[in-house]
Order: structure tokens, then sequence, then C-alpha cells
């Protein structure tokens, strides 16, 4: 096939010789295809079953199915992109480049020196040849951008290489922290050990000192007191929170009876949206249920009663409090310690959420109801275990780091957190990368969350998430090569489209609008040598557009991409 | 597709945030979205409508015994000239009468003009309330805003004079009327068939003036009234005017738009599947309005046609004042009438008939009262592209080369309220558009224009605000009812509202859009006029009130309905005069109108939104706008409100590629919806809908060209078409594309893969892209899916076609012609084609081109029929080198095409062209393409095949 071609080509080139008819918005190298049939006639080029007289190449009608015939004339824009099997309209384009221009753009009166700055998309005499002095320009521009682009690929071996270097200190601390953590394990085993022994021992002196239980009953008793005092400071804050929520709640229910929709006020009605919205999250008025007040009264009865029956015979045996408090030591080693876990996490878990208090006013809980040694021993395990652990967990976030690949080639792992900003129409905009964004008020100082890192994509020309991502690895998808673009109004050099897709790096979560969404921004990366912020704008309500230059997109070749869009705002100078 | 980075997120905290604001979203877009209807007035709530109503309920509880108080006196009666003129009585109580002059004119066209009004106010010798400085008479200009000239009065009309009556005879039609004096009652006939009556239930009612009396008054809320804590002064007492007009032997009424209803109107006093509130008139700014209500909205058109088989009648109604209608129907054994009775608050009483006899001519009749919508420039039938907002002037930019890249076409992208500085029209936002003149003519460079904003309401409190010390030193603003300039809010804050009433506020208007005053703009920036209802926000039913008072100490309540048309106006005649050197037809977008406002403005039915129901409820009220003369009119594709799903969207485009005006549009808080940021396959099937609407806009330009001189719509439902076909005069979601025969009929169906649609007669019909043939009156099913647009072409219609498309429509000027001939059963067809420069007046001139083609017997000839071809020469010439570039045939008989060839002859030259034939296959019609005939279409020719 390529041989035939040549051979074609060959053929052709001293019949093109004597007759110098390249067809109109036909490049030389494709001229071959337009040499007519040895009978006069022409094929089509992937129909050749549809042959015409060679006379009616370019007559402005279209009479290939592949729309081969009209290169030069606009008689097959109507075919879709697909069906065509000619790039567009050839420019030659003398002093700059070749260019092909979709068809339906020849002969529209329109002189579209963006890409054909010779004007041969339009009839003699209508469009000059602008390529002397567009072309200039734009060859300087182009070598400007190249220029750019080569400090910005620059840019990115350097960052390449930081990461390389971090990776390799971070593999060097892999080395010592694996060390700690088998050391650390060990001296877990150790006090293991000599836990198990204390136990052994202490079980023994549990069952024959029933003295001691009577340290645990005065425990167990300041326990619960602390526990129902606890338990009723929290229902109170609860009330009062109920009560507040009502309130809300009432406002809330006036605004929405009472407001003015035609004002078109986005706080009023966002407001009134999110109290419909609750509503039918929460249909019942959050009331106040009898049932902790009850308790706590009966507790406090039964208490009290319980008290005076145990005044009398307190001192005969463990009572059923002091063994709840105490049962885990009647337990065997390996249940022990889920059960521990199990009653520290749900003392967390209360701590956590309010009702208990912290741990260091009421860690004393089971001081005594050990013995020294015991808690020595339970004590350093714990310890070792912690550190332990904590060796642990940090060795894995080692190892995690080490295995993520930040980029291609690691390169965006120096980025983390390095902040870019911008000034912009009186605010200050700040980006940190796989950090957040903020937007602040150059006048007050005041500061608003544009959300933080959350994903990031690879977008097509439209800025369309690009779907065919989706079945693949993501870092194959920052382009290192020209991918041909589903735009077919762009039609660049000859060697195809050019691939435009980008990396944007979404955040989101930042403080809600008015209107209900939350701030959200999608920051576009493009090549530049430095790190900078260079375009914000607020495209829809509170979702921000962010063009942020970063070495780290750059990629040899890709000068081709800012040339042509460069190239694109031609327009404005005309 | 979003992909996580690293391996360490989220952590189920953050998941647990993700989910909550994900939930948040969805709630917040999901959320309560609906009309507040309680800030509108009901009937009930409405004075004059609840005290009309309740006489209509009166009326039928009495029965027979209902004692009428209208009747002519007979002494007073003038006949002659055309015109019955007498004094109508009315009795207030035993002995008291009060006189209210009547005349009906006799017209021309087979109609009649009844006007009635109050002698008392008429003379003055009235007293006027709370000091008011409002006039005293009953307002009587509506006319001279709405009418285009006066009706044409058949002086020749014989009257007879006979007991307790007069009869009448007159016009071409020979129409008939008898006018009864005891009481009052007019009834207009034709052949011995009545078709319209009026009073026959004696429900005329005319509040008539009577000074306050002291202590307790039984009117209700006749001299005050409040609603949603505005307080109306009232200061001329109740004035309100009612009458019942009868259609008897007529089953289906439509009209009086603007309203989200379906085309036939429906009964408004209960029953299954119907109204209990009349349909209300009152130009509104309806936030999140609902479909299928009978709601006021934001335009009204007093306009009603009442159709059975055989006859086509209307009314009009020519009051500008709050109005309610209410329709009910008389079933009598075989016989349905339908009735309607009509409310207005004030003015005089001036009422239209017109005797048809058919549609038709009704379009043609009523469109010479209050003119027609004249021929747009062809940029304004593109694709609009819109938003509120484009930001910036980089956003406009980058749009705009979003469009090229992507491939899809359009002529205009518009700038919403955010452009200003401030929200002070005339102004730019200096932050985000500083150059808004290199941002025009880097439009201009496609031949693209844009549409910017400009509301009636103008800012109070704007440093250096030349616009808003003019308005007011000139005393150019509505006054309040103390004569005050009025001060409401609107989105600016505080604002005062330009007067165009007054001729002086008009030419001020215009001024302020000289290119040296509206800084930035050029010839191709046009107007979207919003808001001019006139919407205020804090004024009762978000308009203003009703005692404030306009140019001439008209009270608001008099001309409400007209305000917005006389703003809408005045901006038309800005932009055609701003540039002597070379006026350019003007584009306006209008939200508010009246009949008449067709005249100067485009509509679109307001603020939608985006759900299958408001696509499915905008054909419907688009027929609604072309049964009512303004045919150009548009909804928002998309939807207004809310973000539309993709398979929403694209259903949208593909039924918008049909609407006379075709604008995308969305609110401020919905998503970015640029066509070009669907996502395949969407894109592409957007893409095609365009590219289809631009291909046919030869087609539709030729039918704007003939709505602009007799009136038919653009968008043709099927009884206007098949007046006789009972099935269709209910059929409202599909409709005839002006005059090409094409049937569409939009998908508005989420998931639909099939579609149904009616087949309204026994002609041949083809699928407008695959030639399947569908035979036979009926239902028919049409594969739909979502690629696919249900469309036929009925055979025997010619259209033409450019297939060529271009990035706007400037651009496909000079391109060829496709000729597409659908042949009806026995192998003929024909068509028309009218083409102008599409931007200037010159087609005033003569200077177009207007083409019959006429296909039968295997040949098509198409002549010139311009009415004066000489003087279309400069213009021909202009054309002489845009040809026709292929014509296809449908449906051809066997054997019509033998040799492959065509015979072109012009004059008297004749050469061949080759032809490309299909022969009938599976269901799929056979077809033939004449190939690059060669022909100037400026040219008369004859294609013959061999």
């Amino acid at each position: 096939m390529v041989a035939a071609s040549l051979l074609l080509a060959a053929l052709a080139a001293p019949l093109a010789l004597a007759k110098p008819s390249t067809p109109r918005g036909v490049s030389a190298a494709r001229a071959h295809l337009y040499a007519p049939n040895k009978d006069g006639t022409w094929s089509c080029l992937t129909a050749p079953h549809v042959t015409i007289p060679h006379k009616l190449i370019n007559d402005n009608h279209c009479h290939c199915p592949d729309g081969s015939d009209q290169p030069g004339t606009a008689a097959c824009a109507h075919l879709r992109q697909h069906q065509l099997a000619i790039p567009g309209f050839y420019c030659h384009n003398k002093g700059w480049h070749p260019r092909y221009l979709p068809l339906n753009r020849v002969d529209d009166g329109v002189c579209d020196y963006d890409l054909c700055c010779d004007g041969s998309d339009e009839p003699k005499g209508k469009c000059p040849d602008k390529c002397a002095v567009l072309g200039k320009e734009r060859l300087k521009e182009e070598a400007a951008a190249r220029h750019a682009q080569a400090a910005g690929v620059e840019a990115r071996r350097k960052l390449e290489a930081e990461a390389a270097k971090m990776v390799q200190e971070l593999k060097a601390k892999k080395g010592g922290l694996e060390g700690e953590v088998k050391a650390t394990e060990r001296e877990v085993e150790r006090l293991r050990g000599v836990l198990a022994t204390v136990e052994e021992e202490e079980r023994e002196r549990v069952v024959q000192h029933t003295e001691s239980a009577n340290v645990l009953y005065d425990l167990a008793t300041n326990k619960i007191s602390a526990l129902r005092t606890a338990l009723k400071s929290a229902v109170e804050t609860r009330d009062t929170a109920v009560e507040r929520l009502q309130r809300a709640e009432e406002i809330l229910r006036g605004l929405k009876e009472t407001y003015n929709p035609n004002f078109n006020d986005e706080g009023v009605k966002a407001a009134v949206a999110g109290y419909e919205n609750h509503l039918s999250t929460y249909p019942a008025p959050v009331g106040i249920d009898g049932t902790v007040h009850d308790l706590l009264e009966d507790d406090d009865a039964e208490l009290q009663q319980a008290a005076e029956a145990d005044g009398a015979d307190r001192r005969k045996g463990p009572s059923e409090v002091e063994q709840l408090w105490g049962f885990t030591s009647y337990l065997p080693p390996t249940l022990q310690a889920s059960i521990t876990t199990w009653i520290s996490a749900a003392k967390d878990f209360l701590v956590e959420n309010g009702v208990l208090m912290r741990p260091e006013t009421t860690s004393s809980s089971s001081s005594g109801e050990e013995s020294a040694q015991l808690k020595k021993a339970r004590e350093s395990l714990s310890t070792a275990e912690s550190v332990h652990n904590a060796a642990k967990k940090r060795l894995s976030d080692l190892e995690t780091d080490i295995a993520t690949t930040y980029g291609p080639n690691d390169v965006f792992r120096s980025l983390k957190n390095k902040c870019v900003s911008k000034d912009e129409a009186g605010y200050t905009y700040t980006l940190c990368f796989w950090g957040s964004a903020t937007q602040k008020s150059i006048r007050d100082g005041s500061s608003v969350s544009l959300g933080d890192f959350s994903s990031f994509s690879v977008l097509d020309e439209a800025g369309i998430e690009s779907a065919r991502l989706a079945q693949q690895g993501i870092w194959q998808h920052i382009p290192t090569e020209a991918t041909e673009g589903q735009a077919v109004g762009d039609v660049g050099g000859e060697e195809g489209g050019d691939g435009s897709d980008e990396v944007v790096l979404q955040y989101e979560g930042g403080l809600a609008c008015w209107n209900g969404p939350r701030r959200s921004a999608k920051v576009r990366l493009v090549c530049r040598s430095e790190e900078g912020l260079l375009e914000v704008r607020e495209a829809e309500k509170c979702v921000y557009e962010m063009v942020v230059g970063t070495g780290a997109v750059c990629r040899e070749g890709s000068e081709k991409r800012e040339g042509a869009r460069e190239a694109g705002k031609t327009h404005d100078e005309l | 597709m979003r992909l996580q980075f690293g391996s360490d997120r989220p952590s189920g905290q953050s998941l647990a945030k993700l989910l909550t604001s994900t939930l948040l979203l969805l709630t917040t877009f999901d959320s309560v979205v609906a009309v507040k209807r309680e800030n509108f007035k009901t009937c009930a709530q409405s004075g004059f409508c609840k005290r009309n109503r309740a006489l209509a309920d009166e009326a039928v509880a009495a029965g027979a015994s209902w004692d009428p108080s209208y009747e002519i006196d007979t002494k007073s009666i003038r006949l002659g000239e055309g015109l019955f003129r007498a004094n109508l009585e009315k009795t207030v109580e035993e002995g008291v009468k009060v006189e209210l002059p009547i005349v009906i004119s006799f017209l021309q066209n087979g109609g009649a003009r009844v006007q009635v009004d109050e002698k008392r106010r008429q003379e003055g010798k009235i007293e006027l309330r709370n000091d008011s400085k409002a006039r005293k008479e009953r307002y009587n200009e509506a006319a001279k805003w709405a009418l285009v000239a006066d009706p044409e009065i058949d002086e020749q009309a014989d009257f007879n004079e006979k007991e307790g009556k007069v009869e009448v005879k007159w016009s071409v039609w020979q129409n008939d009327a008898v006018i009864e004096f005891k009481p009052f009652g007019v009834k207009f006939s034709r052949g011995g068939e009545t078709h319209v009556i009026l009073n026959e239930r004696h429900l005329l009612n005319v509040e008539h003036w009577r000074p306050k009396p002291d202590g307790d008054d039984k009117c209700d809320s006749c001299w005050e009234e409040t609603f949603g804590g505005n307080t109306d002064s009232k200061p001329r007492g109740p004035e309100s005017i009612g009458m019942d007009i009868t259609f008897p032997g007529y089953t289906h009424v439509y009209g009086i738009p603007e309203h989200a209803s379906s085309m036939k109107l429906k009964e408004t006093r209960g029953g299954d599947g119907q109204y209990t509130e009349p349909y209300r008139l009152y130009n509104s700014d309806v936030f999140e309005y609902e479909t299928d209500s009978p709601m006021t909205l934001y335009g009204s058109i007093p306009f009603m046609q009442a159709h059975k088989k055989g006859f086509t009648v209307g009314v009009f109604w020519l009051n500008a004042a709050e109005t309610w209608v209410d329709v009910t129907t008389r079933k009598d054994k075989k016989v349905t009438d339908t009735q309607t009775h009509w409310m207005s608050e004030s003015g005089i009483l001036d009422l239209f008939v017109f005797m048809g006899p058919n549609s038709q001519w009704l379009y043609k009749y009523y469109t010479e009262l209050v003119g027609t919508t004249p021929i747009p420039p062809m940029f304004a039938l593109g694709y609009h592209q819109c938003r509120w907002n484009y930001v910036s002037q980089d956003d406009v930019k980058q749009v705009d080369a979003m469009m090229d890249k992507f491939d899809i076409p359009y002529d205009v992208i518009w700038l919403d309220i955010e452009y200003t500085d401030g929200k002070a029209y005339f102004t730019w936002d200096p932050q985000t558009f500083s150059d808004p003149a290199s941002m025009v003519s880097n439009l201009d460079y496609h031949k693209r224009k844009l549409v910017a904003i400009i509301d009636p309401h103008i800012k109070r409190e704007q440093k250096d605000y030349t616009v808003v010390k003019e308005l007011v030193d000139k005393s150019l603003a509505v006054k309040n009812k103390d004569g005050k300039d009025y001060d409401g809010w609107c989105w600016p804050g505080s604002s005062h509202w330009v007067d165009c009433f007054n001729v002086k506020a008009q030419d001020w208007w215009k001024a302020q859009f000289k290119f040296d005053k509206f800084k930035g703009t050029a010839d191709n920036v046009h107007i979207w006029n919003d808001m001019n209802e006139p919407s205020v926000f804090n004024g009762p039913e978000t308009t203003m009130p009703k005692d404030n008072i306009h140019h001439g100490d008209w009270e608001h309540r008099d001309v409400h309905n007209l305000y917005g048309m006389t703003f809408h106006e005045a901006t038309y005649a800005a932009i055609k005069e701003r540039n002597p050197k070379k006026p350019t037809r003007p584009f306006v977008l209008t939200r508010a109108f009246f009949a008449g406002s067709q005249r100067t403005a485009a509509m679109w039915t307001g603020d939608n939104e985006a759900k299958w129901e408001h696509l499915a409820q905008a054909v419907p009220m688009l027929l609604s706008q072309g049964i009512a003369g303004m045919p150009f009119a548009g909804a928002d594709v998309g939807g207004f409100f809310g973000n539309p799903s993709k398979e929403l969207l694209t259903r949208w485009y593909q039924a918008g590629a049909f609407y006379p005006f075709f604008r995308a549009h969305a609110h401020i808080d919905a998503k970015r919806r640029e066509p070009y940021l669907v996502g395949e396959p969407y894109v592409s099937i957007i893409r095609e809908a365009i590219k289809l609407r631009y291909s046919l806009l030869p087609a539709l330009y030729t039918s704007f060209h003939r709505a602009s001189w007799e009136g038919m719509p653009i968008l043709r439902p099927m009884f206007l078409m098949f007046p006789d076909d009972e099935e269709a005069l209910t059929i409202d979601d599909q409709f005839f594309f002006g005059d090409t025969g094409i049937i569409v009929k939009p998908v508005v169906e989420e998931g639909a893969t099939t579609t149904k649609i009616w087949i309204p007669d026994d002609g041949i019909y083809y699928d407008y892209f695959d030639y399947t043939i569908q035979i036979g009156q009926g239902w028919g099913t049409i594969n739909s899916p979502i690629e696919q647009i249900p469309i036929l072409m009925r055979g025997g219609h010619i259209f033409p076609r450019k297939d060529r498309p271009r990035r706007s429509a400037e651009l496909m000027k000079d391109d060829p012609y496709t000729i597409v001939i659908a042949l009806s059963r026995v192998g003929a067809a024909a068509g028309v084609l009218y083409v102008d420069d599409g931007e200037t007046f010159d087609y005033q001139n003569g200077q177009f081109l207007h083409k019959s083609f006429v296909y039968q017997s295997n040949k098509l000839t198409s002549k010139i029929v311009n009415n004066d071809p000489a003087k279309a020469k400069p213009y021909l010439k202009s054309i002489s080198h845009v040809f026709v570039e292929r014509v296809i045939i449908v449906g051809l008989p066997e054997g019509a095409v033998k040799e492959k060839k065509a015979k072109v002859t012009v004059g008297s030259k004749s050469w061949e062209a080759e032809i490309e034939f299909y022969e009938e296959h599976v269901g799929r019609a056979s077809f033939a393409i004449v190939k690059n005939p060669k022909v100037p279409i400026g040219e008369e020719f004859e294609i013959e095949l061999l």
C-alpha cells in the first residue's frame, strides 16, 4: 500500500510537473490523489465505485459520498465528519504553516486568517494574503511558546528529579522504620508474657481477698454517680438545644409563609427550600421524650434503696456492682483484652459525644481495682503496644506514600501543599496543590473557602471529562501525544488534530452559597515554567474556574497546542 | 468520571461529608419549586371579577325571570354610513336611567365593531375621590395603541328598522345582523346561520359612576381594594364592564394568550378536567409558573377564535385593563354552544366581531386591524445562545469560539442583566465588560450579533448616571397617585419606570440607543426588553399600583396591559433610527405584550422550568400565540429554572429547532449547559437539530413573509390546515411548519422510542429523513429514538432549503438552494420561496424575490411572482450568483425517470442535468436527485425529467 502510493506519487509527480493542476484546497503531497484515470474520469477516494469526469472535481457540487471530489469548495460540507475522506481545505500559508480549514468555512465570505493566513479560503481578491505579516508574528509567538515550553519541560524535569529525591529519602526512612517496628514488636511480646504472669497471681488474690471488693464498691458508686451527673448535664444541654431548634423552626416557618418569591432573593429562596427539605427529612418535630428523665429519677430511688440495703452487708462479699466492674478480672486473658478494648471504645464514644467528660477527670476509675503490679504490667504493655502501633502506622503511611504515583514520573509529588495566588477584582485567590482554595477580600481581609482538593480528572476540549478515561489508568491520560479531539472545527496541521485534553483538579466542599451548593473550584493546569495562578472566574454561581500554570503538565512537543491557541486569537488583531 | 488521587482519601468522615453535600445538592435543586398562587388574585379576590361573576350566577339562578336592565332608547337611534348609533340605557332603579352611547360599525370585512361608553364620565361630570389627578373619562385610547388603522366601514350597509329591532345586511360576504332593543342584544349571522350573539345571557354590565355613599355600601370592593398589603385607592369607584358572547354551535374556542394551558380553551366554571377560575389577562411576572392553568402570565391578547366544521369566527375585546374571561358550554340535544363572559376593570367597551368565514380570512382581517409581524432580519431566525449570565467579555469570546470549535451554528449571543454596571442600563460593568466594542466587533467577524437586555426600570441611586437624572429632570417617568415619580423595586433596587405613553419619553428613549450614548454598541447589537409587564418586586401582584398615573393622566389600571408594548415599540423605533445612514431591521424580544406587539417584537414564554411538562407545554402556548396574531414566539430551550437532564435538553433542542424564535436560556443558579458541554452522543444530536434548523431557514423565512402580509401563523395547528377534521380540533402537540407541508411532532416524553403522530388526511406523507411512506388518516407511529425527530412531509408540497451548514445565517447568503419536492399521490406539488437581503428595509421597495414552484407531469416550473418584477432588478442582479444546487423529488410515479437525465430550460436556452434515481424500496418512497442543474435562483426555469 505504501509502496503503491509511493509509486503513484512517483507517477503523478512528472504528470503534475507537466500539468501543474493541484486542485484548490489540496496539498502538493496529496495532489497525486487527484490525477485523472486514463479515460479522463476520476474515482472518489474511498468510494471508488463512484466515478465522475475529472473536470467535475471542485465544480461546487458534491458528487462523492465521501466528499473527496470537492476539496476546494463547500459543496460537501453537509457531510458529517466521519463520512468525509478528506481532512478539509488545505491552506498553503506560505510564510507560516499549512493548515486544514473545515469545508463549511470555504467561500462563506469570511477570511479565516486564523487557519488560512493566505486568504485562499475565499474567492480570489476577497482575502489578501496576510501570511507575510501574520506568519512572521505567529512564528515569533510560536518560537516564544516553544521556548516557554522548553523551560516548562525543564521545570517538569526538576519537579520529577525533586520527586525522585523525595522518594529516595522516603525509602531510606523506610529501612529505619522497619527496624523500629520489629524492635517494638519484640518488646510487646515480652511485656505480654510479664502481664500474663502477673495476672495469674492476681486472679488468685482477687478470689481470696474480698476486702479489696469494698474498694471496688466505692469506686463503682462514685462512677455511677459521676455518670449520672454527666448524663443529667447532657440531657439539659439537649433540652436547651431542642428548644433552640424549635424556636429556629418557628422563625423559618414564618419566613416560608410570608416571603415574597418575586423578590428573587436567593438567600430567602434557599432558606425556604432548605427548611422544606429539613421538614421532609425530619417530619416529626423533635420532642423531649421522658425516658431519660424517668431513668434518672428511677436511678436515684433505686440507688438509694440499694445503698441502704447494701449498707448492712456490703462487707460480706463482692456486690453485683462490684462484680460488674471487676468482672473482667475473672475472664481469660484473651477475652479480657477484647472486652477492655470494647469498653474503652464505648467510653471514647461517650466522651467524644459529650456524654462523658474528658478522660483526665475520669481516668482514675480503674486505679484502685487492680494491684499496682498488675496495673504497671498492663500499662507497660499498653505503652509498648501504642509505640509499636505508631511505628507500624508510620511505616504503612510511608509505604503508601512511596507506592502512590503522583503523576507520570511522580511529577506532582513535590507540588504537594505548594500554593499560588492572584489578585482579581478585589479578591486574592489562593490555591494550594492538593490542599485548599480560598478567596480573600482585599478590602476587609475576610476569607472564604472555595473548597478542598477532592479529585482530579482529565478534560476534553469542551471541558467535559473524557468518558473514555474510565476504563484506563489515569496517568496514561495526561496526554503525552497529540490525540484526535472531538471537535471537528479545529483541523490542525497535516499530522492530524491537536490533542488538548487537560488535567483538572477539582476542589470541593467550600463555604456554602446562599442558594445551597457549596463553593467549588475547577482548576485547569497549563504548562508554565513556574507555578502560578493565571486566571480566575466564576463560571456559574459559586463554581470557580481557575487556570494554573505549572511545569508538571509540560510535555515535549506540546507547544504546538499553545501555538495554535495563540493563533486562534488573531481575530482580535484584525 | 472523576478519579481519586492517591490512596489516602477519602476517609470515612470525608465520605460522609461528600454524601451530605451531594444530598444537599440534590435537595436544593429538587426542592419545591412552585408558583406562589397567593401572590396573585383569584377572581374572588379581584372585586370587579367577583361582582361580574356574581351577576352571572344571579342570572343563571333567576332563569327566565332574569330582568335585564339594558335597552336601546329607540328615539335616539341614528342609522346610516355603516353605523348604528343610539343611546343604550341602563335602568338603575325605577325611573333612574344611565345613558350609555353605543356605536355599532359594520365593516367591509364582514365584521362589526361595538363601542359602548358612559355619557356622564365622557363629559367629565363626575367627582374623583382622594384628590385624584386622574382623568375622568373611561379609557378610550387602547385602539390608538393596538390598531394600525381604523377599520374600513361598509358605508353601503343596509339597515332595516323593524319593531323592536334593526336588521342589517352588509359587506361582500352578505352577512346579517339583528340588533334587538329590549333587552339589548346583537346576533351576527350568515346565510341564516347565527355565529355570534352578544348579550344573549344578558350579562352586559357597565358599572356607572356614582358618588361613594356615606356609610356601609353593599358594593363589594368598589371603593377601595386591598391585596397583599397594598391598597388601591380607586378614585373613580367601580367602573368595570362585562358582557357575554355566545358562539352557537361552536364547541371549540382558542386564543386569548398568554396562559400555560392547552390550545383549545377549557371551561372555567368547573367540571371534569376543567378550570374553576376564569382565564385572566393581566400582564404579570409570575415566578415559577405552573403548567395547565388559566392563571395570568406575562402578556395579553384579548383575541379569541371560535371554530366549528365549516366556519371560523373571532372576537377581539379591545381593552387594556385587567380582564377575565369565563368559558362554558351549553349542551342542548345535539347542539353544543360555547358561551364566554368577558369582564374588564375599566375603560370603554370596544369589541370587534370577525365573521370569518375561515381561519385564513380571520387572520387576514384581524391582522389588517392590529398589524402583522414584519419580516424579521434573517439572523433572528437562527439559533440564539443565552444564559443569565455570560459573565465577561472573555466568557462571550470563549463561548463564541467553542461553538465554532464544535461546529454548532449560532447567530446571536445574549447578555442578561449582569453586564451592566450595577443594573444601570446603558452602562457596562467596568471590571467584566471593559471593552464591549471589541467584543461586539469580534462577533461581527462571523456576522454574529449581540442581544443585550434593557429593562424599563431605571436605577435611582447610581453615581453619575445621567439616564436617571434626565428621566427625572424631563419628567418622563410613571407617576404615583400623588403625581410624584413612582419609586418601586426591581433588579437595581429603588427605580423609576420610563413612561412610553408619552411621545417625549419615546423620543428620549430613542436617544439613549445612539451609538455615542450606549457606548460599545454597533449595528449588530439588538435588544431584549424584559420585566416590562411591568414587574415591580414590591408592588401589588408584582406590578405597579393601579392608581399610578401615566402620561395623559390615565390611571395605570386603564393601560396596564399596554405598558409593555409601548416600551418595546419605543425600543424598536430606537434601534431602527439609531443609525440613519444604514437603517436595518431591529430585533427586539419582549416578555410583556398586547395585541399589536407583533409589529415590533418577538416574544418568549418567559421563565419556564427544566421539566418535561414545560417542554410539552411550550407547543400549545406557541400555537396560541400564532392564533392570536403574534407568531414570532419561542420558549426557553432547556427550561429556565433548574437543570435539565441530557435527554430533556436534547429533546428540547429538537423541538426548539422548529420554534419561530429559537433560543436556549438558563437561570443564574443553573449549571452551564451550552450545547457543546452535554457530551456525546448528545452534542452531535443537538448539532444536527440546529443544522436542520439552518437548512430550513429559506422555508422559515418564506413563512415569515407570508405571516407579514396575511398574518398566517408560522406554527400552524392541524385544524388550521384541516378545518373539517374533528379529531384535529384539539391536537396541540404537533404542527405544520409554515408553508412547507412539514408536520413536526416534538418528543416530549422521557425515554420515548416511538411517537404517535396524527395524520390529518388521506394524502401521502413521507418521513422527512428517510422518505418512508405513511398513508391514511389516523394515528401513525414513528420511531423516535433520541437521535430522531418525528417529522413528516406531506405529499403535494415544495419547499426550499440550503444544505451547506455555515457558522451563522448571514454566511449562508450566497449558498445555493436545494429544492425539495414531496409529490402527492397524483405526482404533483407546489410551493413558494421568498428571499430578500435579510437585513435592510429595501424589500419594502420591491427588492426581493418571490417565486412559485409547480411540479406536474414530471416537470418543475418555477416562476417569479413578485408583484413588480421590474422593480426587483437590482436585487435580482445582486443574487445572480446564487444557484439551485439540487432538486430532490420524492415519491415519483413509476416510469417517471427513464433516462436519468433532466432537461433544464431557462428562457430560450436549455441543457441537461444528471439524475440520481432510487427505486421504491421496502416502504421507502422512490426519489430522484437532479444534480447541479446550474440555474440561478433568480431566473424563471423549467426542469423536466427525461
